[in-house]
């Protein structure tokens, strides 16, 4: 968990782009939220290694979101069921259902479908807060973060010592 | 910034191929454990698989050592195959449709020993029925030993002793009575009066007129006073006479009554043939009984093969599915296709006779959806004692609600050998050994069952009457040594719940006519014996009761004496010495 946390605090102080971190955010979401093993995030996993994306954030993305996902499943199974059975699109569906791609991606499971029209949904407004809150962290909270009793204690601290040496370690300063 | 990674795509592609490799090592494995564990929730038992190899190009699977444990016996297999090879539809199987076109089932055998229980906690898919008692119970055998003739009479009451005691009873009664009343009667004192009365008139009419005149009056006073008496003693004898009669004909009803006792107990302990009408239901009934039953058990089991448990409106309530599982929504195929599906499978079964081979088509639980039904066809020769077998049929579950199922099984020149019929203790039947053709045909209908077997046996050798104890097991077996050959026809109809199995023989006609004639013979014995012993007791009576009559009839002797006594006295004063002028 401390390595996780110093993790986050390299990734954010680090000097990638903000745009890099908050896509990498999004996709983690996509890969998060849905089942691991679908059909849909092996193309996630495509984009996030061929795309100029923050590795480090996607896999730390794709832990918590996991852990988010465990605890919004019944939502999705809902969710799912209702998009699925929804009279208007069931020709479209049945469209799909009659192929193999789309049967291999187990679109017509409830929290296939669920999870992944709310990570579609989500993946912009994410990917957009993201960024602006990586750039705000950047611009005010870092300084006065470095400035604060707490962050004077935590360099004190084994937390601290642990993050400098990973940091060291990953070839930072 | 370059807006794509190139070293990240080789990542990417290493990872996939990695990922690839590490599947391709663990598949079969993964595959082993899916089969048992589908294989042991459908069954309700423990399945287990060797090993399971997994061939991509073309694509395949071969199983090593399937077992599929027996619920209702977990130490033994109800199926094991050595080996079953398939090629899949890979196309289908990308669409989760699991489509087998070809599958070569060897060695398949039945109820194999297992090296551990294969008993699970739970079996959510039991379609056990309940073992019927009615047909499957052993059915017992009417006893066919009559009691002892002594046996009865110390349980019954015989007419013969009733009316012994009773007339004893009135004897003994009248005894009483006639004694009694000899004491009033013209006792002895009376008599000496009566006789000194007649000397006193003697005399005195001997004494001159005045005499003779003083003595009339007296004369014809004691003349009509023994009169009286003797009238008295004379209708008391008549009395007496008739009591004594009617005793005599008392006695000789007791000695006729042991007759009527005779019949009466013949009656009560005569053997009905009731139960032995139809004894070949008797002997091979409850083993009918126990073949059907398992087999209708094993149909429960094979159900979910031949068609999915589809939820009704309202009937079942859909489950909630794991979290994290979701649920998957059907929608219509355009080219619709089971999502299981065994086109064709060729099956080598191993029995103890040798091995029979044969085909099944069409194994998915989605009839309705193929449109066909299940098809199967076996069949065996040569085989180690039994010269041919054949088995075929289908299952046709394609409409539903309105499944119907049929086979025919055909066996020729099968060896019989210790086919116990009966283990009663009454009478042990064993068929040692015989020579059997049998044909069997059923249609189990969603509520209707109706088969018929018809069998027939050659050389056939029973029990020997010399191993069995028991007139009437004995009378029987000897009877049967004479059989060696017959035919045998079971019905069988009802609904699967509740069944009648009618049986016709041959046997009928051999067991009838033995228990027919044993009947007889036996109850010819006992009524020879309850004649000698009722009558034995009859004629103690009837001694008894003449002795005692014998005693009443003393008493009439006396009478008569009394009577003598009083005519002669009469006669005295007519005749004796005096004549009176009237």
């Amino acid at each position: 968990m401390l390595q996780a946390v110093a993790k986050l605090l390299k990734i954010l102080n680090s000097e990638t782009e903000p745009g890099q971190i908050s896509l990498a955010v999004g996709f983690s979401l996509i890969a998060g939220l849905t089942p691991l093993f679908s059909l849909h995030n092996l193309l996630v996993l495509l984009l996030v290694f061929i795309l100029p994306i923050n590795l480090s954030s996607f896999f730390l993305g794709v832990v918590f979101f996991s852990g988010i996902a465990y605890l919004l499943d019944p939502l999705f199974h809902q969710l799912g069921r209702v998009i699925l059975t929804e009279p208007a699109l069931e020709l479209f569906w049945t469209d799909l259902y009659n192929s193999t791609l789309w049967r291999l991606e187990r679109f017509n499971n409830t929290i296939v479908m669920g999870s992944l029209a709310v990570s579609l949904v989500s993946f912009i407004p994410v990917h957009l807060l993201t960024r602006s809150a990586v750039r705000r962290y950047r611009q005010s909270f870092l300084e006065w973060v470095r400035k604060t009793r707490l962050m004077q204690a935590l360099q004190a601290s084994r937390f601290y010592r642990i993050y400098t040496s990973y940091h060291r370690l990953r070839g930072g300063e | 910034m370059n807006r794509i990674r190139w070293k990240g795509l080789l990542s990417f592609l290493l990872i996939v191929a990695l990922a690839a490799g590490i599947w391709l090592l663990l598949i079969d494995r993964i595959v082993e454990r899916m089969i048992e564990k589908t294989g042991t929730r459908l069954v309700g038992a423990s399945v287990e698989l060797d090993a399971a190899d997994l061939t991509l190009i073309p694509l395949g699977l071969s199983l090593t050592r399937l077992q599929v444990t027996d619920p209702d016996r977990p130490m033994r297999n109800a199926v094991e195959a050595a080996r079953l090879a398939m090629s899949l539809d890979a196309g289908r199987l990308l669409m989760h449709k699991v489509i087998i076109e070809e599958m070569a089932v060897d060695g398949l055998r039945f109820n194999t020993v297992r090296e551990r229980s294969g008993a699970v906690s739970a079996a959510p898919y039991s379609l056990e029925r309940a073992v019927r008692e009615t047909v499957a119970e052993k059915l017992k055998l009417p006893s066919m030993e009559l009691p002892d003739a002594q046996e009865i009479l110390e349980k019954e009451d015989l007419l013969t002793l009733k009316l012994a005691d009773t007339l004893r009873r009135d004897i003994r009664g009248a005894q009483e009575k006639w004694e009694a009343r000899l004491k009033v009667l013209a006792d002895r004192e009376k008599l000496k009066d009566y006789e000194r009365r007649v000397k006193e008139v003697r005399d005195r009419m001997k004494g001159g007129l005045g005499g003779i005149l003083g003595g009339v009056d007296e004369a014809v006073s004691l003349r009509n006073d023994i009169k009286q008496e003797l009238d008295l003693v004379r209708s008391s004898r008549s009395e007496l006479k008739d009591d004594l009669e009617s005793f005599r004909v008392r006695i000789q009803q007791v000695s006729t009554a042991p007759r009527e006792d005779v019949r009466r107990l013949m009656e009560k302990y005569s053997l009905t043939q009731q139960g032995m009408a139809n004894l070949s239901r008797t002997l091979f009934g409850p083993r009918i009984g126990q073949w059907t039953e398992a087999t209708l058990r094993w149909h429960g089991r094979l159900r979910p093969l031949l068609e999915r448990v589809k939820a009704g409106s309202g009937e079942v309530e859909t489950p909630q599915p794991p979290r994290g599982e979701g649920e998957d929504v059907r929608f219509v195929e355009y080219r619709p296709v089971p999502d299981f599906l065994i086109r064709n499978a060729r099956v080598s079964v191993d029995v103890p006779a040798g091995e029979i081979a044969g085909e099944v088509r069409n194994i998915t639980p989605d009839q309705e959806i193929l449109g066909a039904p299940l098809i199967f066809r076996f069949s065996g020769e040569r085989l180690q004692g039994l010269q041919a077998v054949k088995l075929f049929g289908e299952l046709d579950h394609v409409r539903p609600g309105r499944a119907t199922d049929r086979a025919t099984l055909q066996i020729s020149g099968y060896q019989v050998k210790k086919l116990v019929l009966s283990d009663s203790e009454d009478l042990p039947i064993a068929l040692e050994n015989a020579v059997a053709d049998l044909e069997l045909r059923a249609v189990l209908g969603e509520n209707s069952l109706e088969g018929n077997l018809s069998s027939d046996f050659k050389g056939a050798t029973f029990t020997r009457a010399q191993e069995v104890s028991g007139r009437f097991a004995k009378a029987l077996l000897s009877l049967l040594a004479d059989v060696r050959a017959f035919a045998m026809e079971a019905e069988i109809s009802g609904t699967p719940d509740d069944y009648s199995v009618r049986l016709t023989s041959d046997l009928d006609r051999v067991l009838k006519y033995a228990v027919a004639k044993q009947v007889k013979e036996q109850m010819v014995l006992l009524e020879q014996d309850l004649k000698v012993l009722i009558h034995e007791k009859a004629q103690e009576q009837v001694e008894a009761l003449n002795k005692e009559v014998r005693g009443l009839g003393g008493l009439d002797a006396q009478i008569a004496e009394r009577l003598n006594f009083l005519d002669d006295l009469l006669k005295e004063i007519k005749v004796g010495g005096f004549k009176l002028p009237f």
